[in-house]
Parts: structure tokens; sequence; C-alpha cells
């Protein structure tokens, strides 16, 4: 009954201050949607990801420098770190060992080459990356070249030849096919043969460079090229029969470690591990950013309390009114805790129905598709409730507690 | 026996120290049931301390208060808030209706902290507002009123509980002589229909609904005067109609009471005379530091 009546109080005074109210459930509102936002937008990302390695389709073996996975007794990672693999690189005895292997129809070595590509004194695109590369890339990377053709083992011309990714094209020579054209890269001079087709958008996945930015040159030009020798930043092997693929990657783990005298300062990854991979940063992304969002909902909580204590001084003399006709100490706190939760309440279904609205907007105007978990929904919503109840409480002790005399004084 | 309000010595004091103030110093009053008191005197001489006190708004500092038989003097916060809810209702001088309320939630306010039933609340409610005539405005909030009106709402709200007392602090103090005999009616009303009525006023006409005028000062009671209705006791006349019973003239207030006490003299002397730990003179000059 009392409860009935607090009820009806708390929506009565609710409504007749409704601009505080709404101000009041805005922090809780924002908590929510950020919370289930962040990591329904994660969730989405995290998706596609895996969709898209499952795309790949070629069944690759990629190997890294520099110990960057730990991997528990199953051989499942655990914790990735990238950075681990400065201060390392491939050898070319890595290359050649690995090439000696069964079982193996690909070996393509990967090396960075430093140097900006300009097509004459104004067009330069220092973002693009010149990539030396050996054997069947469009195979290992499971890409066509779609104007032109990849490099041919051609020693009979004096023309350099490149291939090169579909931002090139468009940004250095502005056009979809500058197949012929020649641009240079630390006064060499280059001439592009093929153009590949876009390459799926990785550029969320932070371990797969953008290929659509990269030219491709002959492994073999790299030494005339560059000054800093040969840094093998990865070697991507594709095995002969798919369904070998754990064989080999075991071959080829032995391999670099015998080299090594037993250190381990190598990686060895098959597609699933890069799947793998990819969820890890991503879950440990969302967390990160969902803690964020977390405490964006504990200041929604402070904001809840601030409000609630200037909404009790300024009803002090309401409350002393209502002490003075016999609401005693523990109905005035029932009412204000009541107001808090009521508050709680309805910023928690005010943010659910945000939060819905801003995944449709995301899905919308944006190539993101969010994906929102049920639990998240539901955990973000009892936090914020919580949280709401939990900071309604201290102004709510202060109303209980005031003095009846003294509150009368107070204007109404 | 049959008093429903007995105070034995009851002080009230503010601060501590060399602030301190004594509000109400020593106080002994009997109060039947079915009376109607009108409390005098000039401001700062402790009659709305001592109604919060009757009131059970406020606890006493010393003293003994028994309330329809019951001690009340150190009752916890709790049980004086029922015995506010069930016992007594205030009329203010300022009205104190809630403003985001209508009327009828304004006089069913009460009722809510008994647990009742909104409809009923409601009815009984629409009851109170009818019975001080306002039937009519029922749904108005109060910034729609006229100050009589909201008064007889808040006196309204003071009945809807039926309390044996009702305890009313210069509930004419911001009304015309129109509405306040409009509300001193009501109350007079409610004082025949054997509510105890308290009610402190700085107008002498008012008295004139009193069966009994209690003068303070200074804290103290310094006259106490049975009157009947309809008139206005001499020693109400003396002390305010001098000075037109302004309260800017509160000195000569002060003076014209000097001059009435002495001839009840007798009886207050008794009163204010008991045997008391400080000196009438020392608590003066204490409460002018403070
Ligand atoms: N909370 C308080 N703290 C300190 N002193 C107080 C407090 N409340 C009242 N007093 C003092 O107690 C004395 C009596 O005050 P009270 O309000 O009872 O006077 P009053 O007779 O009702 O005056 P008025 O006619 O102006 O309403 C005054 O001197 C006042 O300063
Ligand atoms: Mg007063």
């Amino acid at each position: 009954m009392m409860l009935k009546n607090n009820l009806r109080m708390a929506l009565g005074s609710l409504r007749s201050s409704r601009g505080r109210s709404f101000l009041t459930m805005l922090g809780i509102i924002v908590g929510i949607v950020s919370v289930v936002t962040i990591v329904s937008v994660g969730e989405g990302v995290k998706r596609s990801i895996a969709g898209e390695a499952d795309s790949l389709g070629a069944e690759t073996i990629t190997v890294l420098p520099g110990n960057q996975v730990e991997r528990d007794e199953t051989g499942t990672i655990t914790s990735y770190n990238p950075l681990q693999s400065v201060g390392y690189s491939l050898t070319e005895t890595d290359l050649a060992e690995i090439k000696k292997l069964d079982g193996i129809s690909e070996v393509v070595p990967f090396v960075r080459v430093s140097g900006i590509p300009q097509l004459d004194e104004q067009t330069q695109m220092p973002s693009a990356d010149v990539l030396a590369v050996s054997g069947d890339v469009p195979q290992v990377l499971n890409q066509e070249v779609r104007f032109g053709t990849w490099l041919e083992e051609d020693t009979s011309s004096s023309r350099r030849f490149v291939v090169i990714g579909s931002n090139v094209a468009a940004e250095l020579f502005d056009e979809l096919a500058p197949i012929g054209r020649s641009f240079h890269v630390n006064d060499q001079s280059f001439t592009v043969r093929g153009v590949f087709t876009d390459f799926p958008d990785t550029s969320i996945a932070p371990i797969a460079p953008d290929y659509d930015d990269a030219i491709f040159v002959s492994y073999e030009e790299n030494k005339q090229v560059s000054s800093n020798g040969q840094n093998i930043y990865q070697i991507i092997v594709s095995p002969e029969d798919p369904s070998e693929s754990a064989a080999v990657t075991e071959r080829i783990h032995m391999t670099l470690l015998n080299l090594r005298r037993g250190s381990i300062d190598f990686t060895v990854l098959q597609r699933s591990d890069t799947v793998e991979v990819y969820g890890d940063i991503l879950d440990s992304l969302t967390v990160g950013i969902a803690a964020i969002a977390g405490i964006s909902l504990f200041v929604a909580g402070v904001g809840i309390m601030n409000i609630m204590f200037v909404s009790v001084s300024e009803r002090t003399g309401e409350i002393g009114v209502r002490k003075a006709i016999g609401a005693t100490n523990t109905q005035i706190l029932g009412q204000f805790i009541t107001e808090a939760i009521v508050l709680s309440l309805l910023g928690g279904i005010f943010g659910v129905l945000a939060s819905l609205l801003a995944n449709y907007f995301l899905r919308l105007l944006t190539p993101i598709e969010p994906v929102i978990l049920p639990e998240v929904m539901i955990l973000a919503t009892i936090t914020a409730f919580a949280v709401g109840v939990l900071f309604g409480t201290a102004p709510a002790i202060k109303a209980a507690r005031k003095d009846p005399i003294e509150s009368l004084r107070y204007r109404l | 026996m049959n008093n429903i309000i007995q105070l034995q010595d009851v002080s009230k004091l503010y601060g501590f120290g060399d602030a301190t103030t004594v509000a109400v110093e020593d106080v002994s009053l009997q109060v039947r049931k079915g009376e109607f008191i009108a409390v005098m005197g000039p401001s700062g001489s402790g009659k709305s301390t001592l109604m919060n006190l009757i009131g059970l708004l406020d606890r006493p500092t010393e003293g003994m208060y028994m309330l329809q038989g019951r001690k009340v003097s150190r009752l916890s916060a709790w049980r004086r808030a029922r015995y506010r809810r069930d016992c007594i209702g205030f009329v203010f001088q300022s009205f104190n209706l809630l403003a985001t309320m209508t009327s009828l939630e304004n006089v069913a306010l009460p009722l809510a902290y008994k647990g009742m039933t909104q409809t009923r609340r409601l009815k009984q409610a629409g009851n109170a507002l009818e019975r001080v005539g306002l039937a009519d405005r029922e749904y108005y909030y109060p910034n729609q009123l006229s100050g009589g009106q909201m008064q007889r709402v808040a006196i309204a709200r003071a009945l809807v509980n039926n309390p044996e007392i009702i305890i009313a602090d210069e509930p004419t103090g911001n009304l015309d002589s129109a509405s306040s005999r409009v509300v001193l009616e009501l109350l007079s009303d409610l004082h025949k229909s054997g509510h105890t009525i308290l009610m402190v006023t700085h107008n002498p006409e008012l008295t004139r609904y009193a069966t009994r005028v209690v003068f303070m000062h200074d804290g103290t009671i310094v006259a106490d005067q049975s009157s009947s209705i309809g008139t206005v006791p001499d020693i109400a006349k003396k002390m305010y109609l001098k000075p037109k019973k302004t309260e800017e003239d509160d000195l000569e207030g002060v003076s014209a009471l000097m001059d009435a006490v002495p001839q009840k003299d007798e009886k207050s002397a008794k009163k204010t005379k008991k045997p008391k730990k400080k000196s009438k003179s020392s608590k003066k000059s204490r409460s002018k530091k403070s």
C-alpha cells in the first residue's frame, strides 16, 4: 500500500519537475547507450572479421619474426603481442630452409622497402608501402590482379615492373588502370604491370597491412633499391594440400627452431590462429572500451546524486511540511528512494530504446554492422539501475534526516 | 486529570555555551480537552517554540510533557511523527501548501502517510474541503487561490485526520481582516465540534473566539486568563490596542504588557517564580548576545 502511495507521489513530483527529471535520467541513458553501442560495434566488427577470415579461402601459413603469441597446452593462442616482433627479423636462411620442406607449393617472403614513390616533383605517395616479394602473391593473398598481369620472372627485359594496389593507382596516377606508366622510388624507375582488385577491408585488423596501398616489386629488385638490407617481416607459405596445413605448420616451426638452436624468436600462424588473434585483439579492445563506458555509467550515478541533492535542498520546505503532517523519516526516505528508482527505471527503459535507435542509425549510415548482445544490454541496464538507486540513496537519507522545524522555515 | 496537554517546567534552549538562547523557560501549562487557547506575546517571546513543542515537532530540552495522559517529552522521532499524524493538525502563517499539488491532493496528503487507499483518501479530503467551504476548488493549485482560500485549504488539511488538537501559529498573519474572520470562524467551528485549539495571534480582536488567553514574554508565560467567547479580555486590549496591533511596535507592546501584567500578579508570579537555575536577567542578557 505504502509502496503504491510512494510510487504515485514519486511520479507526481517527477512530473512536476520534468526538466530536472529528464536531466537526471540523461546520465543513465547516455551510460547505457555508450556501453551497449560500444560493445555491439565491437561484436559486429569481430564477426565481420571472422567472416572475412573464412572467406579468405586460401589455407596459408604465416611466419613472423619475434615470439608474438602465447599458447596454452592445446596450442590455443592465449595472448598476442605484435610489439614482440621489434628487433627481430627473418633471414634468407630461414627462407631457404622453408623452401626445402615437403608439402609446400608456394613460399612468399615480404620485405618492406624504404622509400617514397613519386610520379614527378609534385605527385608522391608517402603512405604507400613498397613491398619486395617473390612467388605467387595473388595465390597466397587469394586476390586477383584486375588489370594487367602479375610479375613474371622475366629477366630479358631491362625494365623493372611492379603490381600496385588500387589506392596507389588512384592516388599516384589518378586513374583506374595505369598499366605501362612509370614512377620512381629512390631514383629507380618502375613500370606498372598490373593493378590488384580491392582487398577486403581489413583496416580494423591491426596486423594486416593494407595491400590497397602497397606496391609489389620483385624480390630481386629490392637488393638494388633498398639500402637497409633484407628485412623479411613476413613469409607466407601455402601448403600443397590445405588439409595438411597443421602438419606443415609444425614442420616449419621445428625447422626454424633448429636453425635458432631452440630459441623461439619467431611465430608461425595458421589461418585458424589468425582468426583467433583477431578475435583476441578485438576482445581486449572491447573490454577496454566497455570499461571506459562503464566509467560513464559511474559518472551518470554521480550526476544523479548531484541533481538529487539539489532537489532535496530545493524541496526542504516540502519535506518540512510532510514531516509536520505526520510523515516519518522512513517515509520521507522511501519517497526519495522511490523517486531515484523510478528515475533509474525510466532512464533504463529510455536507454535501451536509445541504444536500439543508435544501433539502427549505425547500420543505416555507416558500414559498421553492430550486433547487440542481449546479455550486454541486460547487464548495462541492471548496472545503470543499480547505480541510480545507489547514488540516489545518499540524498534520500539527507532528506529523511532533515529537522522539520528548520525545514519549515524554507519558502515552498 | 482530563488535561489533554500537560507541560511541567518545560524549557527549550538553542545553541550552547555563551551563545545559548532560552526560547522557552520553565513553562507549565495545562490544557483541558475542548479549550480554545489564544497565545499572545511580543515577537521572540517563544510562542512558536512552545507550539512546536506541543505539536511534537520539537523536543523540550528539559521538563515533562504529557499528551493525552502519556509522557511524550522524550519520544523518538518516529513516535513523534505518529502523534503528529494522528493527534495533531498544523496550520501555519504561510499556509505551507505544496505548490505541485491541487487543493484536494494537498488535503489528502496526511492520509497518505496512514496508508489509506487513494480513493478513500480523496473522498475524505473532499469532505474536509467541503467543511471549509471550498468544495468547488478541489482541482485548483495553490497559486490559483487567494490567501484566505489557501489558509482554508490548510485548515482542511489539518482537520482531515480528525486530530484532537489543532495548532495554528499566526494563521491570520498573512491575511486581511475579512479573510482572518473567515479563518477564525472555521477554527471556531472546529472548536465547537470538540477539537482543542491552540492559536498564536497578534490580533487581540481575534481573542474573542478563544476560551482562554495566554501571554508570553521572554520565554515564560506571564499571564493566563480565561475569557468568555465573544469578548476581548482587558489584558489583550491593553497590550495591543494601544500600539494598534502592529508587530513593529513590539517594544511598546512589551511595555504595555509590563503595565498589564501586575494586575494578574498573584497568578503569574506563582508560575514564574519557581526555583530555577538561571535568573531572568541573566537569561535576557544571553539572548541579546545571540
Ligand atoms: N533554531 C533556533 N536557534 C536559535 N535560536 C532560536 C531558534 N529558534 C528560535 N530561536 C530563538 O528563540 C526565541 C523564541 O522564538 P520564537 O520563534 O518562538 O518566537 P515567537 O514568539 O514565535 O516570535 P514571533 O511572534 O516573531 O513569531 C527567539 O529569541 C529566537 O531567536
Ligand atoms: Mg512565531
